[in-house]
């Protein structure tokens, strides 16, 4: 489901409401005394500071009626960027202050309130800590459910702080009823950001599920089948993926990213294609068949067009083959007849998963599999080299307007792939794409 | 994540709210400060 316009927009609209909700709550009622335009300036940025960081725990709560508008990808490319923004207005918010009028320095000197200075402190310290370990978690080493962890820690201490700091600061925020509301603001994200760690998990562990099957699909990659324990499952479009975790309670697991490679169904068994990749991926090959595991679904956009009259495109490295499965396991089940398309790129011949699959599929659908291989063996007989602008001028030159164009492996194929679509006149409305890895 | 293109799409697409809820700062400044 690609967005469309109207909602994307009521969607942004929202944001801006709600980000500009303590400034507006500041202008609402009896005026205190005006001061100069610096000092009124740094205190608004402050107020927009406070209400971008609510917001922020609304963009990363994995809900659906909003991921479904933009992607879950695209959410947390958002999520970042106004995150760095909030940042550099709560660093403006004294700086304008304190320029404009030294006095304010007041606030940061422990004679005054040692109280007040340590907590000012501290949240800027706090808010410096979110940007440099999200920015450079994996310079640091940081391990992704660590991360997680801290980062939700210091968000809520930031967003406490400044809850108190305008309570106690009361210059706009003076009376009751302005206070309740930033009290209330606050407390709704605090508590999104309680239902996203704590209540939706317990929601989760009361409809567990069981590994039902593990096994090699090729090289480094497996796949893995789970199964609803007590419950129907749940429904799901071809493409989307699932938050899985697995261990006795849904609490405590890691939880990762995985697409669904099974067919869209309304219920049942899910198929997943893991790739050994990190810590968690890595030790894929040792679960065991019964293990309890938890499944948060369905989510992304990235889905199967429901138009079956415009032919498929579809180009998938490496991994990036499993939302494709799933698609083409769907238009199979659903004797699709529109013309299919896949491009399937590898670095070589062993590491293809699904490969065996895609032939018996073509004998059900209209498919043609390309299949490109970095590394030939000497009797590779599909096409060598990358998915990248060379081969898609020679494969490519001329693609229909008409199609649908789905994306998904590593960077610089997804960045070829488009950028030659586009080149070739593809309207940016048919292509779609997915990054597999958004941890 | 998307690639490139779309990366820059959202990247400009959060710098431009940005900045306009800048701008709405500065309106609120502006009216209180005259």
């Amino acid at each position: 489901m690609r967005y469309t316009r109207t909602q994307a927009s009521l969607w942004l609209a929202a944001y801006v409401l709600v980000v500009s909700t303590p400034l507006l709550a500041a202008l609402a009622g009896p005026l205190p005394a005006a001061r100069g335009f610096v000092v009124e300036l740094g205190v608004a940025l402050g107020f927009i500071a406070l209400g971008m960081f609510w917001a922020q725990f609304a963009l990363t709560g994995r809900f659906r009626a909003v991921a479904a508008a933009f992607g879950m990808d695209a959410m947390l490319q958002f999520h970042r960027q106004a995150g760095i923004a909030a940042y550099v207005l709560v660093l403006a918010h004294p700086l304008l202050l304190i320029a404009a009028q030294p006095d304010f320095l007041e606030f940061l000197d422990p004679r005054t309130s040692f109280t007040r200075a340590a907590a000012l402190y501290a949240v800027i310290g706090a808010a410096t800590l979110l940007i440099v370990t999200t920015l450079h978690r994996l310079s640091l080493g940081l391990p992704y459910e660590w991360w997680r962890r801290v980062h939700a820690a210091l968000s809520a201490f930031v967003v406490f702080v400044g809850l108190v700091h305008v309570l106690r600061v009361a210059y706009y925020m003076a009376d009751p009823l302005r206070q309740a509301l930033v009290l209330a603001g606050t407390s709704a994200t605090l508590g999104l950001l309680a239902y996203t760690r704590y209540l939706r998990p317990y929601r989760l562990g009361r409809r567990p599920w069981r590994v039902a099957l593990v096994r090699a699909l090729s090289g480094d990659t497996w796949s893995v089948v789970l199964e609803p324990v007590g419950h129907g499952g749940i429904a799901h479009r071809a493409g989307q993926f699932a938050w899985v975790s697995v261990g006795p309670s849904p609490l405590q697991a890691e939880q990762h990213p995985f697409t669904i490679a099974s067919a869209a169904a309304a219920g049942g068994p899910l198929e997943f294609a893991v790739r050994e990749l990190g810590d968690f991926t890595s030790s894929i090959g040792t679960l065991t068949i019964g293990e309890k595991a938890f499944v948060d679904a369905p989510h992304g956009a990235f889905v199967l067009p429901d138009d079956a009259s415009r032919p498929l495109f579809l180009f998938a490295g490496g991994i990036g083959i499993s939302p494709m499965m799933s698609m083409l396991r769907t238009l199979a089940q659903q004797r699709d007849a529109r013309r299919v398309t896949l491009f399937y790129a590898s670095g070589d011949a062993e590491h293809r998963p699904f490969s065996d699959e895609l032939e018996p599929l073509g004998g059900q659908l209209e498919l043609r599999v390309v299949a490109i291989v970095e590394r030939p063996p000497p009797d590779w007989r599909g096409e060598a080299g990358r998915l990248d602008h060379d081969t898609l001028m020679r494969l490519l030159p001329a693609p229909d307007p008409d199609g649908d164009y789905l994306i998904c492996g590593p960077d610089p194929m997804m960045d070829a792939v488009e950028a030659h679509l586009l080149e070739c006149g593809v309207a940016p409305d048919r292509i779609d794409s997915e990054r597999f890895n958004i941890a | 994540m998307r690639p490139r293109l779309q990366h820059l799409r959202i990247r400009r697409l959060a710098w431009q709210i940005a900045a306009l809820l800048v701008a709405l700062a500065a309106t609120f400044a502006l009216l209180r400060a005259c």
